[in-house]
């Protein structure tokens, strides 16, 4: 029962995020950027509903645009991460040898070069942006997924169903889809959880940085290092970016947790 | 405290995991020096059992009742850690079943004996109880017991890691030993040795035992009674020969005819499978599966009988007819056609030629030769059609190393296989004509796929009309319902599972069957209907089959040609009845003589 709550509380924080996204492409209560000199810093309540910030701009609004970053930042750099590491931890746990050596090799260096580094290097070519940014965090992240899959097929490669699919003449492919893919889901879905924390936390110190999200486009990241400066005068201006980057974290790690209890049938009876 | 009082007094206790019942109000009693047996299948409740005596239930698990023990004023089952701690270790021993997981890895073997003994105060000084210490495993009869104590559990082999459990238990001299399928995951020669040790120094130093197991046989030559348990109750109790001999209970009478592998009779499977503890009928537990059940069977049976410790609980126990029934033992007269002579002429389907395995160890120096282990000597062998050859020998034997050479699984370090006469390559293989039914039933069934699907996995075209039509047709074949195809591998029993695992095996129709233990890890009442499935299955397709098994009585039930091998080396083979009547090498001998055989 205990799982299912879970997954409850998780969906629920996740889809009121992704609502609250998808609203603010369509409404928001005032334009994000509009600067309204005469109406700096107002407190909360009133008119604005979360006041407003330094330049007169309205802080629901931003924070509303800025959860559509946000969820973008986090399926970009996941996506990166799950599509080139799972493949890579794959390959090298069912293959073994040589080419197992130099994929795990591969990932170790991505490993130990810095993120932030890299982060820097890609905004030096390409101009600094949110795509770049999540890019650069999925290219960090993905010898993580790497390593998890890779010992997860291992333990799955030891199976004797693996011996039975290969004595029914599957090949390879056929294997990693139909066998090995399915039986590291529950990890792999984990794994992605707890990067797609780390991408929204790591989107927000990027633009903390000046290295990701550029102004004046809002995102929680951004506003939180606006916010800094007055950090003492009006904390609520840093508390509701902040706020709102914790909810999506453990809403995104609730649901990874429930959906991991999800995806198992052997666990349906203990449910 | 009185001579004639019981050691311990189990009285109907109770075990509820919140949504079930799992033990259903058991009473028994241990007396001072008895061998106590307790025989059930698993979900019988016989572990939890012992558990619930010495207060180790998981969490989650209420046990309920009364335990008492001789000299102790408290029920054991009401008592605090910090009161059972004082008990634990010192009037009573346990033995767990595996001997890896029941020694900590990173302590040395003695330090773990001696821990009881320091602890409970017996030999307070670590020198003394040092001593004490390599006596104990000197007594266990473990070779240079100095050397051994100073060992950490992976240094020693299953055998030797099982006495050292047993020493952690002996340590204090304590009165009641409980072992929970001491032998389970031994060898039968190393078996033999254990339970002789438990049974003379128990007898010697009049410590009482209640040994759990699910092997008949076993319980017969170690024990003074026996307790039958089925579904979380005691269905039978008595003296082991009166038991074993003249069963009154139909559960015990159909797990004696289920164990009895004769060759030549035909194993009685029972009915039905072991069901899950919320779906037990509420009055016999085994009134479901039981062929002389009735109404009056709705109602739960007491315990009678003339003594207290001889009873049955069965309403039906004065009706049976008498043991053994023509009903309900083995029918001897189904003898099968013997295939060791016709098998000569017949198709060659498989043969090899100096196959060996060698796997390299790693370099122990920087310019030192990286050591080789022989897992396989060379071995020539021929399978032809219709032939039945069971490979027979003890953990490190080679028999996987030969099974996954042979399905092509691992490729020989020399020499090679010929399938059906071609001399294919190492990369070759046989093809869907050679399949192979895996020891461990959950692990050979990927759990993520349907069962239909994983029947379907051989056949080439697994998503055609006729794959679907052939699936159902295997299902009906080993005797499964349609639904179950729909089903995922856990939702069903061991012995379903194990039964999928040959439909999965017969899908492509395979001209060799290959099994590795297909059925050690299945209960004794599913184990006769998955060998005659086997046998079933092969006898009418004229297939080849090859077993392997560290259980003689499999080997002999199915095979009509056996091998045995000893350290990756072929010491015997022959007709499984010369090799069982007049074995030549002695290791056979030794082999043979350590088979725990019915004392009555």
């Amino acid at each position: 029962m205990r799982s299912r709550a879970t997954l409850v509380t998780g969906c629920l924080i996740v889809a009121l995020v992704l609502a609250v996204a998808a609203v603010s492409m369509v409404w928001t209560p005032y334009d994000p950027n509009h600067v309204d000199a005469a109406r700096q810093l107002a407190g909360a309540g009133g008119e604005h509903l979360l006041g407003t910030d330094q330049l007169g701009r309205d802080v629901a609004s931003r924070l509303m645009v800025g959860a559509r970053i946000t969820v973008f930042a986090g399926v970009v750099a996941v996506g990166i991460a799950l599509l080139a590491g799972v493949p890579m931890g794959v390959v090298a746990g069912m293959t073994g040898g040589w080419l197992s050596t130099v994929i795990m090799r591969v990932s170790d260096f991505l490993l130990a070069f810095p993120a932030l580094l890299l982060a820097i290097m890609l905004a030096a070519v390409y101009g600094s942006g949110t795509l770049t940014a999540m890019v650069a965090i999925g290219i960090a992240s993905a010898p993580g997924f790497a390593r998890v899959s890779r010992a997860a097929t291992l333990r799955v490669m030891t199976a004797e169903y693996i011996d039975a699919a290969r004595l029914a003449k599957r090949g390879r492919v056929a294997i990693a889809l139909r066998h090995v893919l399915p039986n590291i889901a529950d990890i792999v879905i984990v794994q992605a959880s707890v990067s797609f924390s780390t991408a929204i936390l790591a989107e927000a110190a990027l633009s903390y940085l000046g290295l990701g999200t550029t102004p004046p486009t809002p995102s929680w990241g951004r506003m939180l290092q606006e916010s800094q400066d007055l950090l003492f005068s009006t904390p609520q201006l840093s508390l509701w970016p902040g706020l709102a980057v914790a909810a999506t974290v453990l809403g995104l790690n609730l649901l990874g947790d429930g959906l991991r209890d999800r995806v198992d049938p052997a666990l349906e009876g203990v449910r | 405290m009185s001579p004639g009082e019981p050691l311990l007094e189990v009285t109907n206790l109770t075990v509820d995991s919140g949504s079930a019942r799992l033990v259903r109000g058991i009473g028994f009693t241990v007396a001072r020096g008895e061998r106590v047996g307790v025989i059930g299948e698993s979900g019988s409740g016989k572990s939890l059992t012992a558990l619930a005596c010495l207060g180790l239930l998981d969490d989650g698990l209420r046990p309920g009742g009364s335990v008492r023990l001789a000299g102790v004023e408290f029920d054991l089952l009401g008592a605090s850690d910090r009161q059972l701690s004082a008990i634990r270790g010192k009037r009573v021993g346990m033995v767990f079943q595996e001997p890896m997981t029941a020694l900590n890895p990173v302590q040395r073997v003695g330090s773990q004996i001696t821990e009881g003994m320091r602890l409970h105060g017996t030999r307070p000084t670590r020198r003394v109880a040092d001593e004490a210490a390599v006596e104990l495993l000197d007594r266990l009869r473990l070779p240079a017991p100095r050397q051994a104590a100073r060992s950490f559990p992976h240094q020693l082999s299953g055998g030797q890691r099982q006495r050292g459990v047993l020493g952690i238990a002996l340590s204090n001299d304590p009165d009641l030993l409980i072992c929970d399928e001491p032998t389970t995951a031994l060898d039968v020669t190393v078996q033999k040795e254990i339970t002789d040790l438990i049974v003379g120094d128990c007898e010697e130093r009049g410590t009482a035992v209640l040994f759990i197991s699910h092997d008949l046989a076993l319980v017969s030559s170690v024990c003074h009674r026996v307790l039958v348990m089925y579904g979380g109750r005691i269905v039978e109790s008595g003296p082991a020969d009166r038991v074993l001999s003249a069963p009154k209970h139909p559960y015990t009478r159909a797990l004696l005819a289920a164990c009895d592998l004769t060759p030549g009779s035909r194993a009685r499977a029972i009915p039905g499978v072991v069901p899950a503890p919320k779906d037990l009928p509420a009055g016999c537990g085994f009134s479901n599966r039981c062929a002389y059940a009735d109404e009056q069977c709705a109602a739960p049976p007491e315990p009678t009988g003339e003594k207290p410790d001889d009873t049955v609980a069965c309403w039906h126990h004065d009706a049976l007819p008498a043991w053994p029934s023509a009903a309900e033992s083995p029918d001897r007269d189904r003898t099968e056609p013997a295939h060791c002579g016709k098998a000569v002429d017949s198709e060659l389907l498989l043969s090899t030629q100096g196959l060996t395995r060698r796997y390299q160890g790693r370099r122990t120096g920087l310019f030192g030769k990286r050591p080789t282990f022989r897992a396989l000597e060379p071995i020539d062998l021929d399978l032809r059609a219709g032939q039945r050859v069971g490979v027979v020998g003890e953990s490190g034997a080679g028999k996987s190393t030969l099974l996954r050479l042979l399905a092509g699984l691992d490729r020989p370090s020399d020499g090679g296989v010929r399938y059906f006469g071609r001399a294919d390559g190492p990369s070759g293989g046989a093809g869907s004509r050679l399949q192979v039914v895996f020891q461990d039933p959950m692990g050979s069934l990927d759990p993520r796929l349907r069962v239909r699907e994983i029947i379907a996995e051989p056949l080439p075209a697994r998503r055609s009309a006729a794959a679907r039509e052939r699936v159902s047709e295997l299902l009906t074949a080993v005797g499964l319902p349609e639904e179950a195809g729909e089903r995922y591998p856990h939702q069903l029993s061991g012995g379903q599972r194990q039964r999928i695992a040959i439909a999965r095996a017969l899908a492509p129709e395979p001209a060799v069957l290959l099994a590795d233990e297909p059925v050690s890890a299945l209960d004794v009442s599913v184990r006769a209907e998955v060998l005659d499935l086997l046998r079933t299955a092969t006898t009418e397709r004229e297939m080849a089959l090859c077993v392997i098994s560290h259980d003689l009585g499999v080997i002999r039930y199915l095979c009509d040609t056996v091998l045995v091998l000893r350290d990756g080396r072929l010491v015997e083979s022959g007709t499984v009845e010369s090799v069982w009547e007049a074995p030549r090498h002695p290791y056979t001998k030794q082999l043979l003589g350590a088979v725990p055989r019915m004392r009555y």
